[in-house]
């Protein structure tokens, strides 16, 4: 599925987007690093655009949230329910014990997850037989979350302000190539 | 780094230092509330001094009333940090030690360093330290 460029309003937030190129959510493996400043709208973007479109298509896909630590409170008490011992597990654990129960999710949205838990390695090494695209939102060093640059599309998705139209942020989108250092 | 626990954080620090946590930065629902209960009055100055420090953070949406629920991840983590600065200021304390945990991680490169310049002005005039979580103990983060 290919999210097509162009406007994408989400008035109740106060924010306009503009997406300068399609988002490619394919077999094809790729990873969107997603950056820029606080309160432009990287979460919304996920939330309303990516993940909105994702369901509209029937695409199974997993999504850690900034707030990680309910979420993670209500992965034990669900993975609990199912029967799975969690006792003593630690978090990161948790979360490959989450993803391997999730189904045939290929799609990994994760909003700051390594502001908790820095090891990426050993989530993209968990997921590499079925993960195909990653949406990373971070504000920190991207050089420890690279995924196997032989085998994934790194892609920059950088969040900018275009202007401000009384109370609503315009937000341009842009694709940037390479990785950044 | 780690999903700190705010429960183990308080039974380890609590009393001797001044926690903010991401996942439980504020107790009300609004900045005005929020200074309501801390000072147990209304002091709409102080607000309006959190509230200009904010928009040049570009928080230009900040207003007294509006729900903390409504502002980013990031927006809250950066108002948080100035809500404790601003009531260090006016409590007078001095020599406080404040325990930031996964707080500025969540806040972009160009809003770091114009909040650890703002923390560094608040150690020269108040003695403010800086810790974070690191370990299993704690790190004090240097200021410029």
């Amino acid at each position: 599925m290919m999210i097509p460029p162009g406007r994408y309003p989400v008035p109740e937030r106060g924010l306009d987007f503009d997406l300068c190129e399609g988002l490619a959510v394919s077999r094809d493996p790729v990873c969107y690093l997603v950056t820029g400043d606080n309160g432009f709208g990287k979460t919304t973007f996920l939330e309303k655009v990516v993940i909105a479109a994702l369901q509209k298509e029937g695409r199974p896909f997993l999504y850690l949230g900034q707030d990680i630590r309910t979420q993670l409170y209500t992965l034990r008490a669900l993975l609990s329910v199912r029967g799975t011992a969690v006792s003593g597990v630690d978090d990161t654990r948790l979360i490959e014990m989450w993803i391997t129960q999730g189904g045939p999710a290929d799609v990994f949205l994760l909003d700051e997850y390594d502001k908790y838990l820095a090891d990426f390695g050993r989530l993209f090494q968990h997921c590499d037989a079925f993960m195909r695209t990653y949406f990373i939102v971070s504000h920190l060093d991207p050089a420890h979350i690279r995924p196997d640059p032989g085998k994934f599309r790194l892609r920059r998705l950088h969040f900018e302000l275009k202007n401000l139209d009384g109370a609503v942020k315009n937000i341009r989108i842009r694709q940037e190539d390479p990785w950044p250092r | 780094m780690a999903v700190s626990d705010i429960k183990e954080l308080l039974d380890a620090y609590d009393g001797q230092y001044l926690i903010l946590d991401y996942n439980h930065l504020f107790v009300s629902g609004s900045l005005r509330e929020e200074v309501w209960l801390l000072r147990r009055a209304d002091e709409p100055a102080l607000v309006s001094e959190i509230l200009e420090a904010a928009r040049a953070f570009g928080i230009r949406e900040a207003s007294a009333e509006k729900g903390f629920d409504t502002y980013s991840g990031g927006q809250q983590a950066i108002l948080g940090c100035l809500l404790a600065m601003a009531l260090i200021r006016a409590g007078g304390r001095s020599g406080v030690r404040l325990l930031l945990s996964n707080v500025m991680d969540s806040i972009s490169g160009k809003n770091r360093r114009r909040l650890r310049s703002l923390f560094a002005d608040m150690a020269a005039s108040h003695g403010l330290r800086l810790f974070i979580p690191r370990d299993g103990g704690l790190r004090e983060l240097e200021l410029p």
